[in-house]
């Protein structure tokens, strides 16, 4: 019976979900606290190993950052005065909520996460969830103190994006595995492996511009995306409240 | 006539199994950062169910079983009411056969662990195909499947040793050793 109500998405049955999650939320909490340390030990480990060739590599992509920050400074400055030459308004504003991910599995067949951070901190439905590499999902289901993430990779998952170079828009589309693929491309599409991924802001669900990932293969029609953001390692998550 | 403090100390015992599977639980649902394996993370809290299932069957209960799938499925975002009946259905499968393996050594009780594994991921898979509407892919269960089997012997071990303790402490309380 539960499962049916489940299937016809009764308000029950949410109600439900999200009083579990709400009072398993702040145990899962404390319980992710030691594993984070664990792998925290183990990635402490692991880049000291490598921390030599890793300074050389920063170093040479400071002097690289330098000048692409002298380039954003003079281009910053030119779109200020442009804009206001033309009394351009700005089209959205956005403002950001950090949680953390508590939990972030479903097993095989759901990919979701849970937040530690819900209703109470003003986290509402279908907000788009970033980590500091790019997009990770968006919320669909809000408690008082608990949030689920729908991942990029889920059956379930569809986002409105555009390649950065060709500007052709498509749908991304997760399919369960670790490689979301685009729709609704163009026959003639000129997309090819390595242009980056960004969302197209369609929708008014998601702004524009996020870093989604990168294109993997093209291969018989079927574009395979590799998303920038890794769920696993995603530990503290900004959730966009995107008003237009 | 057993003392007061006796009969906290028998409860603590039947609460104990219990108490593991919801602490293997957690761990289940807040193991993160193991690369790859959070989609194919063993299904630990059904070890402990099999366990005590086939060895002292009160210490857990269907409802017990029931709700733990109900909350497994709150949290991982699967169709309420899912993990319930899976639980269940696998607890009804270790009583039916209870009094037949229950003497048996090691190897039988993991080979009888891994084929009701089996049968459970197996009605997992058919019933989110029938909740879905799609044909979902057989790979991760099949790993999740394996994973699940190659950690059985450890924990085995870990409950027999914890089991024998059990057993000895009750004897002791119930004949007034």
């Amino acid at each position: 019976m539960l499962l049916v109500m489940s299937k016809t998405n009764n308000p029950g049955v949410i109600r439900l979900r999200t009083a579990i999650t709400d009072a398993v939320t702040p145990v899962l909490s404390v319980a992710a606290a030691p594993m984070d340390a664990i792998y925290h030990a183990g990635t402490w480990v692991a880049d000291m190993s490598r921390l030599r060739a890793e300074n050389v590599a920063l170093k040479n992509q400071n002097i690289e950052l330098l000048q692409w920050q002298s380039a954003a400074k003079q281009l910053a400055n030119e779109n200020k005065s442009l804009q206001g030459l033309l009394r351009v308004v700005p089209s959205y504003k956005n403002s950001y909520i950090t949680a953390r991910v508590v939990a972030d599995m479903g097993g095989p067949y759901v990919h979701s996460a849970l937040l530690g951070a819900g209703g109470d901190s003003g986290i509402k439905k279908d907000q788009a969830v970033i980590s500091d590499s790019g997009l990770l999902g968006r919320i669909i289901d809000v408690g008082a103190n608990s949030s689920r993430v729908l991942l990029l990779g889920d059956i379930n998952s569809r986002v409105p994006v555009m390649a950065e170079r060709t500007h052709e828009k498509s749908i991304l589309i997760g399919n369960n595995s670790d490689w979301p693929t685009l729709s609704y491309l163009a026959a003639d599409s000129k997309i090819e492996a390595g242009d980056r991924i960004v969302t197209s802001g369609d929708g008014g669900v998601f702004p524009k511009d996020i870093p989604v990932g990168v294109v993997t293969s093209v291969d018989k029609g079927i574009v395979k995306v590799q998303p920038f953001v890794d769920p696993p390692s995603a530990e503290y998550v900004s959730v966009i409240d995107f008003s237009l | 006539m057993i003392q007061p403090f006796r009969k906290v100390e028998l409860l603590c015992w039947s609460v104990l199994p219990g108490l593991i599977t919801t602490l293997l639980a957690i761990f289940f649902l807040a193991s993160r950062h193991v690369g790859g394996l959070n989609h194919f993370m063993p299904l630990l809290p059904l070890i402990p169910i099999f366990y005590w299932g086939m060895n002292h069957a009160r210490d857990m209960p269907y409802w017990f079983a029931f709700m733990l799938g109900l909350v497994m499925d709150a949290v991982t975002g699967m169709p309420m009411g899912l993990s319930s009946v899976l639980y269940v259905v696998f607890l009804l499968l270790i009583h039916s056969q209870r009094k037949y393996i229950h003497k048996e050594g090691f190897v039988i009780k993991w080979a009888y662990f891994t084929l009701l594994l089996g049968a459970i991921c197996a009605l997992n898979w058919i019933a989110l195909s029938l909740f879905y509407s799609r044909v979902e892919t057989m790979v991760p269960a099949l790993l999740q499947w394996f994973l699940t089997v190659c950690c059985y012997p450890l924990l085995h071990k870990g409950f027999d040793a914890l089991y024998e303790h059990i057993s000895n402490r009750r004897w002791q309380i119930l004949h007034g050793a």
